[in-house]
């Protein structure tokens, strides 16, 4: 073991900035919530940043139609923040699917639901 | 992937190997957690490094051994389903009134597949073999204290995963279990070769005899449940957050033995972080064969695939791609 220790503390000091897994950090609207009016945009901020060419905002109803969106776009200023332009959506639950790839490669995918009072 | 942490039967009864194990893996959008006292169902680039324990040795009278461990395994991907992984360690037996017995563990290398994931049930499920080398670490009188094999064994092992996120109640699916379940096959079996003419005890050829063993985790992921569940608005630092409990088991499987059954369960707290996680668990013996008093298991857990993911971190088969 005092061979080893200092190999791994080696390893990470040459080792390239750490990337990793992109888990979902926040949302709007948020995961699980009610809310009483359904904002204009659906926005993910993941831990990582995420290729928008690479990943997906997939929007479902209740009856688990698809929801017609806009493409998922990233901030200019921040590529961790994934969104879909929202068309007005009526009362009812929605489940969110996502599939995303971050900026190096890493895949990762999740789903949640929130639901539209009025 | 396993380490053998070796846990103390009574004494006079030598040492019985219990697995230890490591790593993670994604089953849909549930990841597996790098569990400590077993192996869970992935195939990674990682490394455990080290993984600290400490446990006090059963006794039939007077102060316990404590057995401290410093151990550290590294995992690599060869395909994406398919890898390897090499481990060991170094002991020390402290018995109060007694020279410390200290030694480097036997190596143990490990080869695993991946055969199975469904995503959308969150389920993974590999299988696996183990050899351990005998020789390879402390022999003679510290490797005999220790209970460290003096000849080699392989193990064939399953290994599974299940994600609880396609059950209807919205706070109980961000639980998970795994668990594995091996058959250690000794090179050399276990034999009686006399008997001692004080006590009348049978004495042993340098054998083993075979040995099940295996283990379940129940984990409870805090970031499937703000990710996948209910965003409760919890700081960050606790999202990251896995508590766990696992229980490990090993039984003799063939005649004569030496050993006994033990449990030894773990109940702690995994921290996940974006290249890292650390996790501590207090050690509680399940049965007096592997106990009286409880000890601690911690280690720092690196994942390759994020800190190399150009390099280290990825299959070996995909490095002149």
């Amino acid at each position: 073991m005092r061979r080893a220790v200092p190999f791994a503390l080696a390893m990470l000091i040459t080792a390239s900035p750490a990337f990793a897994h992109a888990f979902l950090e926040r949302a709007s609207p948020p995961v699980g919530s009610d809310i009483a009016v359904a904002p204009p945009e659906l926005a993910i901020t993941f831990t990582e940043g995420v290729e928008p060419l690479f990943s997906t905002i997939e929007l479902r109803d209740a009856g688990g139609a698809v929801v017609a969106t806009g493409k998922p776009h990233v901030a200019p200023d921040d590529n961790r923040r994934l969104a879909i332009d929202l068309p007005k959506l009526p009362p009812g639950s929605y489940t969110v699917i996502w599939h995303v790839t971050s900026v190096d490669t890493h895949k990762t995918e999740g789903s949640y639901r929130f639901t539209v009072a009025h | 992937m396993h380490r053998p942490i070796l846990f103390a039967a009574f004494a006079g009864a030598g040492l019985l190997p219990i697995q230890a194990a490591f790593a993670h893996g994604f089953a849909g959008p549930h990841m597996f957690i790098s569990t400590l006292l077993i192996d869970d169902p992935n195939v990674a680039d990682e490394a455990s490094l080290p993984t600290f324990s400490f446990l006090p040795q059963p006794t039939d009278g007077g102060p316990a051994p404590g057995l401290y461990a410093l151990e550290y395994e590294f995992d690599k991907r060869i395909t994406e389903n398919f890898g390897g992984s090499v481990a060991a360690g170094y002991q020390w037996l402290r018995t109060p009134g007694a020279k410390t017995a200290n030694g480097w563990e036997n190596v143990e290398a490990t080869l695993k597949y991946k055969f199975y994931v469904n995503p959308e049930h969150e389920f993974m499920a590999s299988v696996g073999v183990s050899r351990e080398f005998a020789r390879t670490g402390a022999n003679g009188t510290n490797g005999a204290v220790l209970g460290f094999d003096d000849s080699s064994s392989t193990t064939p092992k399953i290994y599974w995963g299940k994600g609880f996120g396609d059950l209807p109640i919205g706070f109980l699916r961000p639980f998970a279990i795994t668990g594995t379940l091996g058959y250690t096959i000794a090179d050399k079996k276990l034999k009686v070769i006399g008997s001692d003419p004080d006590t009348g005890d049978p004495l042993f050829n340098n054998g083993n005899a075979n040995q099940w063993s295996g283990g379940l985790s129940l984990q409870y992921s805090m970031r499937y449940l703000q990710s996948q569940v209910k965003d409760v608005g919890l700081p960050e630092f606790v999202n990251r957050l896995t508590p766990v409990v696992e229980v490990a088991w090993s039984s003799p499987a063939s005649r004569p033995n030496q050993d006994s059954t033990q449990y030894l369960i773990g109940a702690g707290v995994n921290y996940t972080a974006q290249a890292y996680a650390v996790t501590v668990e207090a050690l509680i013996p399940g049965n007096r064969q592997t106990g009286s008093h409880m000890g601690v298991i911690a280690q720092f857990h690196l994942y390759f695939d994020d800190i190399f993911p150009n390099s280290l971190g990825k299959p070996i088969v995909d490095w002149w791609n």
